[in-house]
């Protein structure tokens, strides 16, 4: 990996200069991905700016993580440099913490991209994060008869065989 | 009146050429268009049941007689199974005035094409009420196509049966036959029937619901559409009704266009005599019978090979395209051609077609 | 109507509650038979005039996501081969892609004929799903002959994967580190002569497809999505260059061996919008794979295919992004140096593409509501990805998994308690 990874930095600086002490940790993970790291509401500016300097209309995904630290966050994934002209996109993971867990509240980007609606009720729907501004944030995947408050892909839900090797572990 | 006869026509309308005749040539032509669609596709078509797969249709309707019959709660039940019998009843019925065996239909009156007018119209109707007594979300829409579909190949079909009862100056299908034995040639090769012809195999194909005109029951679209509720022996009551009417609408054509159950004694003045002459021998009428059927069955098929090419060589339209081809189109040309028949049969006849006829005049 | 309550009506437009209510619902799925899949579409019908839909999915979720995480990386690239029986490969490509990035970084590289293969495997993979879908939507129009005969042309690709991987649905063809099988001279030949048999059958469907009258009277104009609307949406894939919008993940952010021929590599796009550019697209897009297959056929290098693999995987977090046949495929891995992924999500082109569909079917007649559905090739198995059988008491929800013996007994049981259904 001789490349220099000249474009990615530039972004990066970019992005520090403008926001200054909102973004909490800004780096060039490899080649054509960028790792933005930012508190609640200020990924909604990161977002209109993106927009703004560079086009980037382009919404890839939003996954959500349930953290090894117990933090809930959601990683947006959007092309940072619209794949125009011939470049290399390069794309950005945008993430952000969600300060409790019981309630995870980010504010939605649904009035910047109208897409991210689908991505966002995933989201709510497996991982609990509730995302204001999300007009028709209902279930979106797992049946309408599924317990409320249940959260199949955070940590702390286990399937059956994971139950398993943990009461094997404790055996031991 | 004596009892042999009523014995006798008893037997024909029951076997031969009656409803085990029209129901064994309607299976029989089913098997030809799956076999050929099937072909057209580069597939193999049914294979296993008798010969060839002949007798799968048959084990098909055997089947549906043995599934599970089920009615929605919502359904008017007693209406369903009454559209499901008349369904199969009226293409039968009017199958009995299509001649078969013979220059006339086993059941024959002067002006029994407009009785046949009626009963196509009465097809349509069933389906329309099929669908409509089946109380289902998916039914209504395939109700409502079914019916604003009838209204726009009803007109061209009656214009055509009608254009040939003008040429012919007849109204009853054993005239219109005998009319053209008597003209040495089919009404077809009369100009203007041409167009009356593709008009009529266009508007059976529509009657028929057969792609590209399957619209009401468009199984992607609305899951089968009028027929969606109907199984069991119902639906094949149904599937048998669309055989028969493809038999029907067939013979119709072949009758109306193409001279009937005659076929080379058009051009053969003697052998006509012959066959006329042997007409009450009874050993030799045998004869005659199994020839005019024969030539039933072939010129039939060859309609329903027309109508499965027709099928396999274009995709569904939509019901507005539909309605807009029929009334932008086929009904504008159809009524103008039929009052140019109207206005020059008699101008026609004796002036251009003289010439025309004089290259079929072989006496 | 003999039953008027049985058919629920929608609620008045304007007017007085009194009023005869003009619009009314229906049903699309989640069985329907111009579904391969389950989905649900409720549809607002006016007369034949869709006035709105509402997308339901979830039908097949089979809890892949969280299986991931109970899995080495091995076992979880023959997991993720089974999100989907059509694009499979491409998900176990992606998977290994975000693995060998996170090895990567502590210098870990692929083997370049590895790579080469799997770009092979995944372009006739391409072509077979887009001929499939070609025939799929020929059916939906009510055009069986195009359906026929697409789906024969589409044997000799599936011969092909079937020649090179022994398998004709799920290929395993990828392991973390390589690829499993190589290629001789013999199969590279059969496919160059495959691939201009297949790339000649599409010229004839293009001709086809552009020329029937009946097709473009049924596609044209229908499922209009304006190039605006697609990038508000999120579009991806065809149903994006369909619009006019030119992104393409194996152009704008090679993966595996797609930056070996960039330069002739071309972003098919059509700018009419509707049913019928998909249609396009998508044929083209067949010819053009055709060609780059031709094309890494003639330039494969020699060398190893697989390089062994360290089992555990240093932690990182990796967006892997792959164009799968539908669009763009994510899989964002988050590995903690195990042999374990700690989670790995995986977004698939047809979540992105099924909030399209009811701004295209709005204001199209119910005889297109399915073509329009189709139009976005999509994909349900891959879009939901989980099961747990939830055993719902209100005041204690329990949650278990039915074992099969479970299931059926469960099965007797309804069918004991609803006789009334046998009769």
């Amino acid at each position: 990996m001789s490349k220099t990874l000249q474009d990615e930095q530039d972004i990066v600086d970019t992005l520090k200069s403008q926001f200054g002490e909102k973004i909490l940790e800004a780096k060039v993970q490899r080649e054509r991905r960028i790792f933005v790291k930012v508190a609640n509401p200020d990924h909604l500016e990161i977002f209109s700016f993106a927009m703004e300097k560079w086009k980037a209309w382009h919404l890839i995904a939003i996954s959500s993580v349930d953290k090894p630290d117990g933090v809930i966050a959601a990683v947006y994934h959007f092309d940072i440099r619209p794949p125009f002209g011939g470049q290399v996109a390069i794309s950005m993971n945008l993430m952000i913490d969600c300060d409790s867990r019981e309630k995870p509240i980010l504010a939605s980007v649904y009035h910047l991209i109208n897409g991210a609606e689908y991505f966002e009720r995933e989201a709510h729907d497996l991982m609990g994060i509730f995302f204001e501004g999300n007009p028709n944030l209902i279930r979106l995947i797992l049946p309408d008869d599924f317990p409320e408050g249940v959260y199949p892909l955070r940590k702390d839900f286990l399937l059956e065989i994971q139950k398993e090797e943990q009461a094997k572990k404790e055996k031991k | 009146m004596t009892a042999v006869w009523w014995i006798l026509t008893i037997l024909g309308i029951l076997f031969f050429p009656g409803i085990g005749f029209c129901i064994s040539i309607a299976l029989f032509d089913e098997w030809i268009d799956r076999k050929f669609y099937a072909a057209l596709q580069d597939r193999i078509g049914p294979e296993h049941a008798g010969f060839k797969g002949i007798l799968q249709p048959l084990a098909d309707f055997l089947k549906l007689l043995a599934n599970e019959d089920i009615e929605p709660e919502a359904a008017d039940k007693w209406g369903m199974r009454f559209t499901a019998i008349i369904g199969l009843a009226i293409p039968l019925v009017a199958l009995l005035f299509i001649p078969i065996i013979d220059t006339t239909g086993l059941l024959s009156f002067e002006g029994d094409i407009l009785l046949l007018a009626f009963l196509t119209t009465m097809i349509a109707l069933i389906i329309f009420l099929a669908g409509w007594f089946s109380a289902s979300k998916l039914a209504m829409p395939g109700t409502m196509r079914a019916a604003s579909q009838l209204l726009s190949y009803e007109i061209p079909i009656l214009l055509a049966m009608f254009a040939v009862a003008l040429r012919t100056q007849s109204f009853s299908l054993a005239g219109i036959v005998q009319w053209q034995l008597d003209a040495h040639r089919p009404t077809l090769f009369s100009l203007p029937m041409v167009v009356f012809f593709l008009v009529f195999l266009l508007s059976s194909q529509a009657e028929l619901e057969r792609s590209p005109f399957d619209i009401p029951t468009a199984e992607t679209e609305i899951v089968g559409g009028w027929e969606v509720e109907y199984s069991g022996k119902k639906l094949g009551f149904f599937r048998l009704s669309a055989d028969l009417q493809m038999v029907f609408s067939a013979g119709l054509a072949v009758t109306l266009f193409l001279g009937g159950p005659t076929g080379v004694e058009m051009w053969i003045p003697s052998f006509a005599d012959w066959l006329a002459s042997i007409e009450g021998v009874s050993g030799l009428a045998v004869v005659a019978i199994l020839y005019y059927t024969t030539m039933f069955a072939i010129k039939t098929t060859i309609i329903v090979l027309i109508l499965s090419a027709f099928r396999a060589l274009m995709a569904r339209l939509r019901i507005e395209q539909f309605l807009e081809f029929s009334w932008k189109w086929v009904i504008p040309v159809t009524l103008g051609v039929f009052a140019i028949t109207f206005f020059y049969v008699p101008w026609t006849d004796n002036v251009v077609w003289s010439h025309w006829e004089g290259l079929f005049d072989v006496s | 109507m003999a039953d008027k309550k049985k058919i629920k009506l929608g609620s008045p437009q304007t007017g007085c509650s009194s009023c005869i209510p003009n619009t009314f619902e229906i049903p699309l799925g989640p069985q329907h038979p111009a579904l391969k899949e389950p989905t649900h579409f409720l549809l607002e019908v006016e007369g034949e005039i869709i006035v709105n839909a509402t997308p339901r999915i979830g039908y097949v979720h089979r809890g892949i996501e969280k299986l991931a995480e109970t899995k080495t990386y091995s076992a979880n690239l023959t997991l993720v081969e089974r999100v989907c029986g059509i694009c499979s490969h491409i998900h176990s490509i992606s998977l290994a892609n975000a693995a060998e990035a996170a090895l990567a970084l502590e210098g870990f590289e692929v083997p370049l004929r590895a790579q080469y293969i799997r770009t092979i495997v995944a372009e006739l993979e391409r072509i077979h799903s887009h001929i499939l879908w070609l025939g799929v939507a020929a059916h939906e129009i009510g055009f069986d002959t195009l359906f026929m005969l697409s789906w024969r042309d589409r044997e000799l690709t599936m011969d092909l994967l079937e020649d090179i991987s022994g398998n004709r649905v799920n290929y395993a063809m990828n392991e973390i580190g390589g690829s499993r099988r190589d290629m001789n001279q013999s199969q590279i030949d059969r496919m160059l002569k495959y691939m201009d048999i297949t790339e000649e059958r599409m010229e004839r469907y293009k001709d086809i497809c552009i020329n029937e009258n009946t097709i473009r009277m049924r596609t044209q104009d229908v499922g209009i999505l304006l190039p605006q609307k697609a990038k508000e949406l999120c579009a991806c894939g065809p149903t994006a260059r369909a619009s006019g919008v030119a992104i393409d993940v194996r152009y704008d952010d090679p993966y595996s061996a797609y930056g070996e021929f960039r330069d002739i590599f071309n972003v098919i796009t059509y700018d009419t919008n509707d049913v019928f550019s998909r249609v396009v697209v998508r044929i083209i897009e067949t010819v053009e794979a055709c060609k780059y297959i031709k094309w890494m056929l003639k330039n494969i290098p020699d060398g190893p295919i697989f390089k062994k693999a360290p089992r555990k995987v240093p932690e990182a977090q990796i967006l892997s992004r792959t164009e799968a046949p539908r669009g763009e495929l994510i899989h964002y891995l988050w590995s903690n140096n195990t042999n374990k992924p700690y989670r790995l999500k995986i977004t698939t082109p047809t979540l992105s593409n099924i909030n399209t569909v009811p701004e295209m079917m709005k204001g199209d007649y119910l005889a297109d509501s399915t073509i329009t559905l189709a139009s976005i090739d999509p994909c349900f198995s891959c879009e939901d990805r989980m099961i747990t059988i939830v055993n719902n008491d209100r005041r204690k929800p329990k949650i278990e998994t039915w074992s099969e013996s479970q299931l059926r007994k469960y099965s007797n049981d309804w069918h004991a308690k609803n006789k009334r259904w046998k009769k």
